[in-house]
């Protein structure tokens, strides 16, 4: 059973992919933030990181660049969730290491599909 | 024999006397007779007339009496004195006529005007005087006054009376007129007989006067016949009376002298014969002498007056038919022409000519025949043409040639003209002709020769006159367009140094023409006079580095005739939209305008709008995440099951969420173009691929609603287009969404295909359509067409304004043609990357 690491501060939108992840048979942690995101995902690394973007304490961008940077969990695929549609905002998202981009609101079909294929 | 008295003979004046005085007293017999019978008819004519005046006025009389009559009349009955005004002036004038009558009347006449009096008087006394008392003193009645009136009886008395003395005037008239015809008829027969016996005696008279004279007058013809048959000493012999005596004595006498001067006469008149002869001898000898000095003469001064023409005139025209006509003159022709050897050809020109041909005028002609000749011996020929054959095609049609004389006129052993002259009939030139021809012929060509060398240099003038003419034409043209240009420019640097916007007008090259205060405030002082260099090293003091404005100034201004514009930021805050066009005609440039319009705070407030837009589409998104995705737990069934109306008006929630969600889309895809701040990532695309991508998306949207979905893609490759791959996807989606949307049965077809210079898309629906209406209104933002499933199908409204937008951005259009209830097509064009 895959294990994925989320991060969203919203609290009924992290308790919605808890929800549906369980749902789909993953196992998965959950973050208010990407500080402590990255601390979760230090202790014991999943098998994907799924981020919300804006975030309080450290945002998910910077959680990305730090996890990229750091070799132990740089393979962890992430996908950066966001209500950024724009495209320099997709763009950028991108640029720092993000594995896919989904733009709130997402079907919840589309998110397994994303992380399917991310984990594939 | 004058003073000589001839005298009557005695025996013939008594006869002619005795006649005379007869004839006189029957001529004033028969006046006498005449003015008697003319007396008497006149005094019968003049009685007629008394007569008839008489007649009238006795008539008058009665017609008078019976108007009183019928006056009293009226009066008794009416006893109205107006009627009694006939009346009274009745009886003036009966008194008067009567009166006038009595001055012409006698005997019984007189008699009965006298009754007719009395009658009348007596009425008036007796009867109409004591009627009118009556009846003024209303005595007895009026009826029978009128009864009692006698009036009648001496009306009837009156008219007899008339009737007797008008017949008794007539009577007297008609004896009178019978007596006067008489009297005529007698004179009548009086002068037949006095005319007859008149004649009778002339006749005799005559007779016997004749007699007397004829014996006279034939012995003096007798005489005279002998006299002229030549006899002389005859003498008259008869006897005769008195003067016819004498003449023939004198005759007698005549005779006999005549006869001595004949014969000296006869004499004299042998001498002057001779005489005569001697003096006709010399005369023809002087006029010999002068007709020879004349001829001299007149060829002096024609040479001369010819001589003073020609060298008068150097216009080949008229000197040409000066000679012309100098040679008809003196060859004696009625007909000619001048031919002019060009000497350039053969030919020869018609220059001058009288009575030619028209279709000769101005001709150009080979010599040939007689011309040939004359040209080639330069010597003058003749040709003759016999009644047969007259020549009269080269002249006009009045003149039958009988014979042409070809002249040559040489010059310097050349023949430069030929002079033909045609006459009517043949004639051999005089000896004068001859004679002058020489002098003549050498002074014609000298100044024919002259003349056409004139003509030469004259043309040559021509030619430089025009082409000076020209040159100046062109120069006024030059200095007109200078002229305008320079105008032109005035009015463009005015306009540009006034206007409101930032201005700089440059010359074709680039050089500053001008730059206004505008300019100056956001870029900074220019010196007036400075080049292109310096204007945009000033520029780009206030410009970001590396920022791509001055790049574009300088290759616009290479251009020419390009246009541009754009909006920069400058480092001293102002946001400026630039535009740049040539100025003045496609062909006649002035330069080139740049214009900076400050949109400092325009760029602020979009900016502001678009921070707002943003900022709200992203705190809408983070809800809705939650509701969709909660909602599709529930609808999925994964808390559980649901009821029927449970799941459809969930499902309904879910519907509408979606649509929030692509309005949210949409706005800030709307917010993204206007701002202008998104570049295009623009790249080499193939069209057909994305169109098949999107087609592939929808295909079971399509299916769902049971519709016939169908692309059709060429299998040729297709011409790249240069566009940015995402906003070409947004717009295929949108108008094949659209289409699936409003269509609730029949087919969808997307086309890809290639137009010219272009690749085209067509969605093509059998969906409601759109109203003519409407069909201009649907790519305005936030339209959404009237029709009730549009509405029903939701949509935001924006989806065609965002196509429109995209599809401008990237230099192509869309176009709709649509019937309701029958479908829509739209067709978007993009232009095709031409091969590089």
């Amino acid at each position: 059973m895959p294990r994925i690491l989320v991060a969203e501060d919203d609290f009924d939108i992290a308790r919605l992919i808890q929800f549906q992840l369980q749902f789909s048979r993953y196992e998965v942690t959950m973050a208010a933030d990407g500080a402590e995101a990255l601390k979760l995902a230090g202790q014991n690394p999943p098998d994907l990181v799924l981020i919300d973007w804006m975030m309080p304490v450290m945002d998910g961008l910077q959680a990305i660049t730090a996890l990229k940077a750091n070799p132990a969990l740089a393979h962890i695929p992430v996908i950066l969730m966001t209500a950024k549609a724009q495209e320099q905002d997709i763009q950028a998202g991108l640029a720092a290491g993000a594995a896919a981009y989904l733009v709130k609101p997402f079907p919840l079909d589309r998110l397994i599909s994303t992380i399917q294929e991310a984990l594939s | 024999m004058k003073g000589r008295h001839y005298r009557w003979d005695t025996g013939l004046r008594v006869r002619v006397l005795g006649l005379l005085v007869f004839l006189v007293t029957l001529l004033v017999g028969l006046g006498a007779a005449f003015s008697y019978t003319f007396a008497h008819v006149d005094a019968v004519q003049h009685q007629a007339e008394r007569t008839r005046q008489n007649v009238l006025v006795m008539e008058q009389v009665t017609g008078t009496f019976s108007e009183m009559t019928s006056s009293l009349r009226g009066f008794l009955l009416t006893g109205d004195e107006s009627f009694l005004r006939p009346y009274d002036k009745g009886r003036v004038s009966l008194e008067f006529a009567l009166n006038k009558l009595i001055l012409t009347a006698n005997g019984d006449q007189l008699a009965r005007i006298h009754d007719a009096g009395e009658l009348i008087r007596n009425w008036e006394a007796q009867v109409a005087e004591p009627e009118i008392a009556a009846k003024r003193a209303h005595s007895p009645a009026a009826g029978d006054l009128v009864a009692r009136g006698s009036g009648p009886s001496y009306i009837d008395q009156v008219r007899l009376t008339a009737d007797a003395y008008i017949q008794a005037e007539s009577d007297r008239l008609d004896k009178e007129a019978s007596s006067a015809s008489a009297a005529a008829r007698d004179l009548q027969r009086g002068t037949w007989l006095g005319v007859g016996l008149a004649a009778f005696m002339a006749l005799a008279g005559f007779l016997v006067v004749a007699r007397g004279v004829t014996r006279a007058t034939d012995a003096l013809a007798s005489a005279a016949e002998a006299i002229a048959r030549g006899e002389r000493g005859v003498v008259v012999n008869a006897t005769l009376d008195g003067e016819l005596q004498e003449v023939a004595d004198a005759f007698s006498a005549m005779s006999m002298t005549l006869g001595a001067q004949e014969e000296e006469l006869q004499a004299q008149q042998e001498e002057l014969i001779a005489q005569n002869e001697e003096l006709l001898a010399q005369q023809d000898e002087l006029q010999a002498k002068a007709e020879r000095l004349e001829q001299q003469d007149r060829r002096l001064s024609r040479l001369n007056r010819m001589g003073q023409a020609l060298i008068g005139t150097i216009e080949i025209d008229q000197l040409s038919h000066l000679i012309l006509d100098e040679y008809l003159d003196l060859f004696g022709g009625s007909a000619g022409v001048l031919l002019v050897t060009d000497p350039f050809s053969d030919q020869m020109i018609v220059q001058a000519e009288r009575w030619l041909s028209p279709r000769w005028r101005g001709a150009r002609l080979t010599p040939s025949g007689p011309l040939a000749r004359c040209v080639s011996n330069g010597q003058v020929v003749t040709a003759h043409y016999p009644e047969s054959l007259m020549k009269v095609e080269a002249w006009q049609s009045e003149f039958p040639v009988a014979q042409e004389t070809y002249i040559p006129l040489v010059h310097t052993t050349r023949v430069i003209a030929v002079v033909i002259v045609a006459a009517m009939e043949p004639n051999q030139p005089s000896d004068e002709a001859m004679g002058l021809y020489s002098s003549i012929a050498r002074q014609a060509s000298v100044a024919l020769a002259a003349a056409l060398n004139h003509l030469e240099v004259k043309r040559g003038l021509q030619v430089l006159q025009e082409q000076a003419a020209q040159v100046e034409e062109l120069n006024a043209q030059l200095e007109e367009e200078r002229d305008r240009a320079a105008a032109q420019l005035d009015i463009y640097l005015s306009i540009v140094s006034t206007m409101p916007a930032g201005a700089w007008l440059t010359d074709t090259g680039g050089n500053p023409l001008v730059v206004n205060a505008t300019f100056r405030e956001f870029f900074g002082e220019v010196p007036d006079g400075e080049d292109l260099q310096c204007v945009l090293e000033q520029m780009q003091k206030q410009l970001p580095k590396h920022d791509p404005f001055l790049e574009t100034v300088r290759s616009l201004i290479a251009s020419r005739d390009g246009s541009g514009e754009g909006r920069i930021r400058l480092t001293n805050g102002y946001v400026l939209q630039w535009s740049s066009a040539p100025v003045g005609k496609a062909h006649d440039l002035v330069g080139r305008l740049f214009t900076f319009q400050d949109v400092t705070e325009l760029a602020k407030l979009d900016q502001l709008k678009s921070e707002f837009v943003n900022t709200v589409s992203h705190e809408l998104r983070t809800p809705l995440t939650s509701i969709m995705g909660y909602l599709s737990l529930v609808l999925n069934g994964q808390v559980g099951p649901l009821g029927d109306q449970q799941r459809d008006f969930l499902g309904v929630v879910m519907r509408n969420t979606d649509r929030l969600s692509t309005l949210i889309n949409d706005l800030l895809d709307v917010q993204r173009i206007e701002s202008g701040r998104t570049p295009l990532n623009k790249r080499p695309v193939q069209l057909a691929e994305i169109v098949r991508h999107v087609a592939e998306t929808f295909q079971v949207a399509a299916a769902q609603k049971g519709l016939a979905f169908e692309v059709s893609i060429p299998l040729e490759e297709l011409p790249n287009i240069e566009a940015d791959p995402d906003r070409l996807t947004q717009i295929a989606s949108n108008l094949v969404s659209n289409a699936v949307k409003y269509t609730r049965e029949g087919r969808i077809k997307v086309t890809v295909a290639k137009g010219q210079d272009t690749v085209n898309v067509v969605v093509e629906d059998t969906g409601i359509g759109i109203p003519q209406a409407e069909q201009k209104r649907i790519f305005e933002k936030f339209y959404r067409g009237e029709n009730r499933y549009a509405r029903e199908a939701g949509g935001t409204g924006l989806g065609l304004s965002i196509v429109k937008m995209m599809v401008e951005e990237h230099g192509g259009e869309v176009r709709v043609e649509s019937h309701p209830g029958k479908g829509s097509r739209f067709t978007v064009t993009l232009p095709a990357q031409t091969p590089a």
